[in-house]
């Protein structure tokens, strides 16, 4: 009994000794390392100076796999790798265009041949100097050929960048011109080469090229590196690793050799050290944020009212950023193949009705998408017009017809289309078949817009069955199997650049959901977008290129061969104390990190 | 004893084939594979795609993948995590200390807490403690393990007397190393008593039925009659003829030391193996879910084994029963 007693008051006295002991973090300019000499071509930034100081934390679902630029093949290793390397070009999301980065500048001739002049004077993570040869290196690499067993060609260190740069079968050139200058040259010319390029991370030669030689380079930068020689991970980003623990947290410090600088010459960033915590999900990121402890994250729309009431405790601002570029969309499977078993992938009776361009309006027009909205993200979202945006003022087309909620309409074009109504309001098609369709969801997003779809269908008399699937089982079935009647997803497409829905738009890609990877166009009307994306792309100019884009949205609407939906406001919340903020209507909110810093 | 051991031994090979011949069978059941996924992410070539997909063997019949990673067991290679691009035993190295601390200190606890209860409890049978720690024992056995830890989460924000998640606070890194224990202290041990919790209902039951049972068999009263004193009586023959049932669940209890803790981990956002296994799980990542369940199927015959030994030496007749 006695022990017993003995080990309750432990514990207690335990706790409360925890409790006693409050942390003070030791000052966080240990982790700053001594500042080295400013380069030769450094990049000096625009915004008002600032001052050195400051932990941003801040927290992420995943984690990242790896520090591999080539073996990535996920978002959270992305996000983490732009702060620990740069490439050519950079991104600007404020404005929307592509800046110089590790080149100083560029010229273009017979908009095919591109010439970039690198930054001379810059300095690796580690001090050791950046040169044309990390270029070529790195290119080199992305095009290393090996044999396999049968004595077949295959790249030698396969990674998801190289097939961007293979133009009908032909592989981009490159060379260099003298110790500054480098050339690529495209086989064709491609619109989103410069997109492309700007994907690319530079990788330092002198750490890599031994695992090149005895062939291990993809297993060179994993998570194992990060835990035992975070030093080892070189790059030439705002950053590098300090200490990474597996599903914690990422400590990342200022990189001493950066090459951006402020007004006053002072070596960017201006933060001590940027630390990301992962957590099991979203809720808990929003609650981190909400109570204080992180100073940034992303809001969704049910959670906006209870984090505003923080905002003045927390001293922190949330931001609307307009509709996130993640969309729902639906769409019916127009395919008429057979199964293996020659099964109709679609009942023929259905893909009569799901290939005539009339139902497929009618179906628009019985949608309240403006509900979905409402339903779904309690009026913080916005209905979708085009596959791009409205907000994207560059390629949007604004003279699209809108399918606002309209059942009269639909029941209208279905009437000219040969449906009818039997006496219990069921819609019937012209040989007296019931209209009933399937729909295949997902739980990973839609909700309760399920719920208003089908009771939209139901006021038109369409008997809709929800077939709810894990989201693996639903890519299963819309990949591979084609066995399904409609299917609803939330996708995001590219960021930047239109291109981006290629393989979406033509008819041989492989997002083309209502048909995909066909040989040859079955309709006219995609023929028509395929010519269309091959004429824009061999165009650099975003004036030639805007009425192709134009046209291309226009036979989408028409034919509505996927139904846009809506998507949520992005919203985002950051704590007031960090300033030089550049709040980009879309991608990260901290993507001028180096510049950012604390007033406190 | 050692051609019981060899025995065992022997067929626990055989068991571990069946478990993870079964597990395989039931991952390729499911739709999908890990490169479903990347499939449907529109920035990665679908070239790239099928050439991972020829690079993972997944383009082979289940049974073919399933015999080329025995083959590779057979020389304890566990083979890669397709997420990490890391060797699974590498992986598991990165997060089993987090997990054995967890469950380690959570068996303590649920066992030295359950124990002395259960045998006051049996003592002192019908009396105010004993239904107490009863109805404790039974909220705990009934309630789930995820629910007690939501609650768990709850009673910390509110109180904040612990940390909310995680294994250490944020600025654990800058903290000094005296300091750097108490914070990882601080954040075990909500964890641990949650988990505790259910140990406890289930050693207090165990204990207290049979501390009862033998309390009112012959053999304790033909000792009273010879004027053994209850003091020797309570805590030296009872108790030892207690422990039997107690040992074998020890076994089982070996077992969990890295598979138990997976919904508290996840709750708890506590990056363990479970955290691990479950994300490897959801995403198929298939030879990190294998190596997960080779070693908890190693770990549950050891324990078993473990258990049947110390059995032997708690029990004189099992000794000569197993010869």
């Amino acid at each position: 009994m006695k022990i017993l007693w003995f080990s309750i008051a432990g514990v207690c006295v335990l706790i409360a000794s925890l409790q006693l002991k409050k942390f003070k973090p030791s000052s966080s300019e240990k982790c700053r390392l001594p500042l080295s000499t400013i380069p030769i071509d450094y990049c000096r930034m625009q915004q008002p100076n600032g001052k050195y100081g400051g932990v941003f934390v801040t927290s992420f679902e995943q984690e990242p796999k790896t520090f591999n630029p080539l073996t990535k093949i996920d978002g959270p290793s992305n996000n983490a790798q732009k702060l620990l390397f740069a490439s050519l070009l950079e991104y600007d999301y404020e404005h929307q265009c592509l800046i110089p980065g590790l080149a100083k500048h560029f010229t273009i001739r017979d908009n095919r041949i591109y010439r970039f002049t690198l930054r001379q004077g810059l300095q690796w993570s580690d001090g050791y100097p950046f040169s044309i040869e990390d270029v070529l290196f790195t290119f080199d690499l992305l095009f290393a050929k090996t044999q396999d067993d049968r004595g077949h060609d295959e790249w030698q260190f396969p990674s998801t960048f190289v097939n961007k740069f293979i133009y009908q079968q032909k592989p981009l050139e490159y060379k260099k011109i003298n110790d500054e200058t480098i050339e690529f040259e495209t086989p064709i010319v491609w619109a989103s080469f410069l997109e492309d390029l700007s994907s690319i991370f530079i990788l330092p030669k002198h750490k890599l090229e031994t695992s090149v030689k005895n062939n291990t380079l993809l297993n060179q930068w994993n998570l194992q590196t990060a835990v035992d020689n975070p030093r080892d991970i070189v790059g030439m980003g705002p950053f590098c690793i300090k200490y990474f623990q597996p599903g914690e947290r990422l400590i990342l410090v200022p990189n001493p050799y950066y090459w951006k600088v402020d007004g006053l010459g002072q070596r960017l960033p201006y933060v001590d050290a940027y630390i990301t915590q992962y957590v099991s999900n979203t809720t808990v990121r929003t609650i981190l944020f909400g109570s204080g402890k992180t100073d940034a994250a992303p809001i969704g729309p049910m959670d906006l009212q209870w984090i505003k009431n923080g905002a003045s405790r927390y001293d922190y601002t949330i931001y609307d950023r307009g509709p996130d570029i993640k969309f729902t969309f639906f769409w019916f499977n127009l395919q008429s193949g057979v199964t293996t078993k020659g099964k109709p992938f679609v009942d023929p009776y259905k893909l009569k009705w799901f290939s005539d361009v009339r139902f497929r309006q009618a179906i628009l027009y019985g949608l309240d998408r403006q509900g979905m909205v409402e339903a779904n993200y309690l009026g913080q979202g916005e209905v979708w017009h085009s596959f791009i945006h409205r907000l994207d003022s560059r390629w949007y087309n604004p003279n699209l017809h809108r399918y606002d909620y309209n059942p009269d309409r639909a029941k209208q074009i279905l009437k000219e289309a040969g449906f009818t109504w039997d006496k219990e309001g069921n819609l019937m098609d012209m040989d007296q078949q019931r209209v009933c369709f399937d729909i295949l969801w997902s739980t990973s997003g839609t909700n309760t817009l399920i719920t208003t779809l089908k009771n939209n269908m139901a006021d038109l008399g369409i008997d809709v069955n929800v077939i709810n699937l894990d989201f693996k089982a639903l890519l299963e079935i819309i990949n591979h199997h084609y066995t399904y009647d409609s299917a609803i997803v939330s996708f995001r497409f590219g960021q930047n650049d239109p291109n981006d829905f290629l393989e979406a738009l033509h008819s041989g890609g492989h997002f083309h959901y209502w048909w995909p990877k066909q040989i040859q166009a079955q309709t006219e009307w995609e023929n028509e977008i395929d010519t269309l994306l091959n004429l824009q792309a061999q165009n650099l100019d975003v004036d030639v290129r805007k009425p192709y884009w134009d046209r291309i949205q226009e036979i989408m609407n028409e034919q509505v061969p996927w139904m846009p939906l809506c998507s949520a406001n992005h919203f985002t919340g950051i704590k007031n104390k960090w300033k030089n903020l550049r709040i980009p209507p879309r991608g990260n909110i901290i993507w001028n990190i180096e510049e950012i810093w604390c007033d406190t | 004893m050692k051609y019981f051991i060899g025995r065992r031994f022997v067929s626990a090979v055989g068991l571990i084939f069946a478990i993870t011949g079964f597990t395989f069978l039931l991952m390729h059941c499911c739709p999908g594979d890990f490169l479903t996924q990347v499939e449907a992410d529109p920035s990665i070539a679908s070239k790239y795609v099928l050439s991972l997909k020829n690079k993972f063997g997944l383009d082979k019949p289940w049974y073919v993948q399933y015999f080329c990673w025995v083959k590779c067991l057979c020389r304890l290679d566990f083979g890669e995590s397709w997420i990490y691009n890391l060797p699974v035993l590498q992986l598991f190295q990165q997060r089993v200390g987090a997990t054995i601390r967890l469950t380690l200190l959570a068996l303590v606890l649920g066992w030295t807490s359950a124990i002395p209860c259960a045998i006051l409890a049996a003592i002192y049978v019908h009396s105010l403690w004993d239904k107490a720690m009863r109805f404790l024992a039974y909220l705990f056995i009934s309630l789930p393990e995820f629910f007690l830890a939501l609650l768990g989460i709850f009673f910390a924000a509110k109180t904040g007397l612990f940390p909310i998640m995680g294994k250490t606070s944020i600025e654990h890194d800058f903290l000094t190393p005296s300091q750097q224990i108490l914070d990882t202290v601080q954040h075990l041990l909500l964890p641990a008593c949650i988990l505790s919790l259910n140990i406890f209902a289930h050693i207090f039951r165990i204990t207290r039925n049979c501390y009862l049972d033998n309390l009112h068999a012959e053999y304790v009263r033909v000792a009273q009659a010879k004027g053994v004193s209850s003091r020797a009586l309570l805590f030296k023959h009872v108790l030892r003829n207690t422990f039997n049932p107690l040992i074998s669940h020890f076994g089982f209890a070996l077992a969990g030391l890295l598979s138990g803790a997976l919904l508290v981990e996840n709750v708890f956002n506590y990056p363990g193996l479970g955290q691990l296994v479950f994300e490897a799980f959801m995403a198929k990542d298939q030879y990190v879910v294998m190596g997960a369940v080779v070693i908890g199927g190693c770990m549950l015959i050891l324990g078993n084994l473990l258990a049947d030994i110390l059995l032997c030496f708690n029990d004189p007749r099992l000794r000569t029963t197993l010869r």
